[in-house]
Formats: C-alpha cells, sequence, structure tokens
C-alpha cells in the first residue's frame, strides 16, 4: 500500500513509485552511476549500454555474474550456478540498497557505454 | 573394494564425500548433503523435451537450397555435435557412477547424461529430415580425420578414469602394464584423474558446443534452418545446467571441505585445468579453419568464430574463478544472446509452472462479509 502523500505534495505524487536504488558500475578509471528504470539489475545494467551475456535469465547459468563491491541484493529464489565470493547474478535479484558493483572487463572494454 | 550394485554395509550415507566415500546404497533423497544436485535434478527434470515436438518440414527445403559450402558447414557442425553427444550421453555414466558416493550427485550424474541421449536422437532427427541417407553422415563421424582428431582429446581423460578406476576397483593400488603403458595406481592419481576429467567435461560444456550453437544460430539469424535452431535452442539450454552442474563440482572439490586432499590435488591441476582450455580454444579454432575451408557464410566466418572461442573461454575461465587466457574483448557475436535466452524456449502451458496450475494453491481463507451482497 502506498503511504498517504504528505501535505504540500502534488496531486498523484503518492501514487509515484520510489526511485530504485542508485547503481554505480566501477569502470578502469571512473564510475558510472545511474538511476534504474527497471528493477530487474540485469535489464537494468543493458538499458544503460552495458552488453552483459546472459541465457538463462532465471539464475541457473551464471552467464550474467557480476561482482558485488557494495551494497547488498536480494533473490526470489536462491540461484543454483555457482557463484564465487563477491558475485551476484543481476538477472535473478533485485537491489535493496544503492549499488556498487564491478563488471566484466569484456563488457567494459567494448566502450559502448555513455560515460 | 570392487564395485558392488548394492553395498551391503551400514554407513553414514550423509557423511560420505562427493567421490571415492562407500559405493551408494539406497537411492534416498530424503535428506541431501549437497542439495544442489538435488536443484539441478529437478531443474533438468523441467526442461524434458522430445525432438519430435520441432517441426522441421521448413529446414528440408533450406537445405536443399543452401550453397554446397553452407551444407559443409551446417552438416560438419551436427556430425561433431553427434560425437560430443554420443561422449556425453554415456560416458559422465560410465567413468563416475562407480566412483561416486552420495545418492543425490549419483542420480544427477545419470539424469545428466539421460538428457545428452535425447540431443543426440535429435540429431538423428535432423539428419533424417534433411538427408535422404542419414547413414552416410553417421559413418564419416568415424572416418573423418578432422572429427576424430577431436573425439580423441574429448575422450581422453575419461578413458584414462575409467582404466585407473577400473585397476584400482578390482586389483587395488599398484603398478600395472597396460598396453605398453607402466600405470601407477593410487587413490591420489585417481582423485587427480577425476578432477582432470571433470576440467575437460566443463571446457567441452562451455566451449566445444557453443561453436557448433553460434553455427546453428547463425543460420537461423538469416531464417535458414529455424527448425534446427529451435532444438539447438533446447540443447543450449541443457547445456548451460550441465555446465553449473561442472562449475559446482569442479569448486566444491577445490574448497576441500568435503576432502582435504582434494584442495591439494585441486590446485596442483590449476595449470592442467587451464591448459585444457587453452587447448581446447586452439583445436576448435583448427575447427572454424575446416568448417569455413570452401567459404564463409552471411554473418560469420573462421575470424569471427575465432575471437568467439576466446571470448567464451575467458569467460568461463572466470566462472571458475581463473585469470583469462586472452586481453578482454567484447564479445564478437553480441546476437547469440538473443538465440541462447532460455525465456523465448517455448513450452506448453502444462509443462511450467504457471499459477494456474498449481494443486493445492486455492486460498481457502474466507471473508464472509464479502458474500453479504448475495441472496438466494
Amino acid at each position: 500500500m502506498q503511504p498517504a502523500a504528505k501535505a504540500g505534495e502534488q496531486p498523484g505524487a503518492a501514487t509515484s513509485r520510489p526511485p530504485l536504488p542508485a547503481i554505480t558500475v566501477a569502470l578502469p578509471a571512473s564510475r558510472y552511476c545511474f538511476v534504474p528504470r527497471q528493477p530487474n539489475l540485469l535489464d537494468a545494467l543493458r538499458s544503460e549500454g552495458f552488453d552483459l551475456p546472459f541465457q538463462c535469465r532465471a539464475g541457473y547459468c551464471g552467464r550474467c555474474r557480476v561482482q558485488l563491491c557494495q551494497g547488498e541484493v536480494r533473490y526470489r529464489q536462491q540461484p543454483l550456478a555457482w557463484l564465487n565470493p563477491g558475485e551476484i547474478l543481476p538477472c535473478c535479484c533485485t537491489a535493496s540498497s544503492d549499488l556498487t558493483l564491478q563488471l566484466p572487463e569484456a563488457v567494459v572494454a567494448t566502450g559502448s557505454w555513455r560515460d | 573394494m570392487t564395485y558392488q550394485c548394492f553395498n551391503q554395509r551400514a554407513f553414514a550415507t550423509f557423511k560420505q564425500p562427493l567421490f571415492f566415500g562407500e559405493h551408494v546404497n539406497v537411492s534416498r533423497y530424503d535428506r541431501q548433503k549437497y542439495p544442489i544436485f538435488e536443484q539441478l535434478i529437478e531443474k533438468q527434470l523441467s526442461f524434458f523435451w522430445r525432438p519430435e515436438e520441432v517441426d522441421l518440414s521448413g529446414d528440408r527445403a533450406d537445405f536443399a537450397q543452401l550453397p554446397a559450402h553452407e551444407q559443409h558447414i551446417f552438416i560438419s557442425n551436427l556430425k561433431y555435435q553427434t560425437l560430443l553427444d554420443s561422449i556425453q550421453g554415456r560416458s559422465p555414466n560410465v567413468a563416475l557412477l562407480p566412483l561416486v558416493s552420495l545418492p543425490e550427485l549419483e542420480t544427477w550424474i545419470e539424469t545428466w547424461a539421460f538428457s545428452e541421449t535425447i540431443h543426440s536422437r535429435s540429431y538423428t532427427h535432423i539428419i533424417r529430415n534433411i538427408i535422404p541417407e542419414p547413414g552416410a553422415v553417421f559413418d564419416d563421424i568415424i572416418n573423418n580425420p578432422a572429427i576424430v582428431e577431436r573425439a580423441v582429446s574429448v575422450s581422453a581423460d575419461y578413458d584414462r578414469l575409467i582404466l585407473l578406476g577400473q585397476l584400482y576397483s578390482s586389483q587395488g593400488e599398484g603398478f600395472y602394464q597396460v598396453a605398453g603403458e607402466r600405470l601407477e595406481v593410487n587413490l591420489s592419481a585417481l582423485k587427480r584423474q577425476l578432477y582432470l576429467t571433470l576440467a575437460s567435461v566443463n571446457v567441452l560444456e562451455a566451449i566445444r558446443f557453443y561453436v557448433s550453437f553460434a553455427c546453428s544460430f547463425a543460420f537461423a539469424e538469416r531464417g535458414k534452418m529455424e527448425g534446427n535452431a529451435k532444438i539447438i535452442k533446447l540443447i543450449a539450454r541443457d547445456e548451460a545446467l550441465h555446465l553449473t552442474g561442472t562449475q559446482h563440482l569442479l569448486k566444491l572439490l577445490a574448497k576441500g571441505d568435503d576432502d582435504p586432499e582434494m584442495a591439494i590435488i585441486a590446485k596442483a591441476c590449476e595449470p592442467e585445468l587451464i591448459a585444457r582450455f587453452a587447448q581446447a580454444a586452439e583445436q576448435e579454432k583448427a575447427w572454424a579453419s575446416y568448417l569455413f575451408r570452401d567459404g564463409s557464410m552471411i554473418g560469420l566466418n573462421r575470424d569471427i568464430l575465432s575471437q568467439y572461442v576466446d571470448y567464451i573461454s575467458n569467460h568461463n575461465l572466470q566462472a571458475l574463478g581463473l585469470p583469462p587466457l586472452t586481453p578482454a574483448r567484447p564479445n564478437p557475436l553480441p546476437w547469440m544472446d538473443s538465440w541462447l535466452n532460455s525465456d523465448h524456449v517455448q513450452v506448453a502451458p502444462q509443462e511450467v509452472e504457471v499459477s494456474s496450475y498449481l494443486v493445492g494453491a486455492i486460498d481457502a481463507d474466507v471473508n464472509l462479509a464479502e458474500l453479504e451482497a448475495f441472496e438466494l
């Protein structure tokens, strides 16, 4: 249930969703920050131009694995793929706090992301 | 100790290691030491499919219209995949089952190998559909040097593990002369060979299959051989799960919680594991040269396929926490992802877990006030 609108808020503000946690991608020489428009982390990263590979979108193949440097994520169902320490599967988790991620070198090497 | 189909000793089932403990007796799944293998079984069973479900009628006409060099690419790939799945349909059972000590892992291996037999059946289904005399294609698999060369490297680790396992099981530790080679058989040597075999299988699932998948999807990108691509999508979904299975095994053994000696062996085998990735990458590039010897196809040629081999080799080494073989470069075949996407695999509604088919999922909490407006 949405909380009641506070005094002074624009009509309709009470029904708008709170912004999703911010994502920071640690790049080799800089950082790229954005606020995702969709809760699915894989879709959010891909829509920003990070061509993360993916296959199952259900947590069993592990192809989209990325390193979580800071923050917390939540899985609706524990993924089956093997995860090394610090790795998360953006295809099947949502951010529960602001996140800092490190993507595979092959992804940031593309230069297709908007820096 | 010789293998027993039903180990009559009483032992603590859930205290056994993954391999080289007691031979499994009761196939029980009430508890699991490693629930991941039970979860993989469940997932694999939910994927069940039959090749006959896929309509290949359009492929026959497509194939007849392909130029000769593209027919060579298509058929050669099918031959290679037939070889890989011939090996994978039997070898996990023959090589690994006598060494396993946990029921959930034993059943995962059997489930895994069974799904590979479906893949083999699907190649017959595809080839029968496009070639009037399918026998010639199968016969060539053991006569074609380019394919036989790969058969040797794919099956060598399995064969050695089977031989060492048979000697250990029937004769015990010692030195044996087999086919002119002096073999030292002991538990450590067996564990080492097991680890290397799992590494070889991981390489097969991680690199070798994906080279063939790329070719199949490259045809389908042009609207050709789309029935075949539908089958390959189903195979790719299964293989992704098998790859996860071998990654779990390699990493669980390397952690050493299960068997401390295995951690030492895994660490010592690391250079050989990386070498197996490097060797497979080179072999797959050589295979790409063979495939495109008479000409390339639109969207795919030897160089692009070789770059893809480097890309997936690096990716899968990193999945195991190991360094990449070559400098990081972007995926040269970005369209592969949409073909590999298992979300797009079409399934019958009764075969997926949709809420409308959940049994016993009715909400029995009824607020009687909700019915007040009704009058009888």
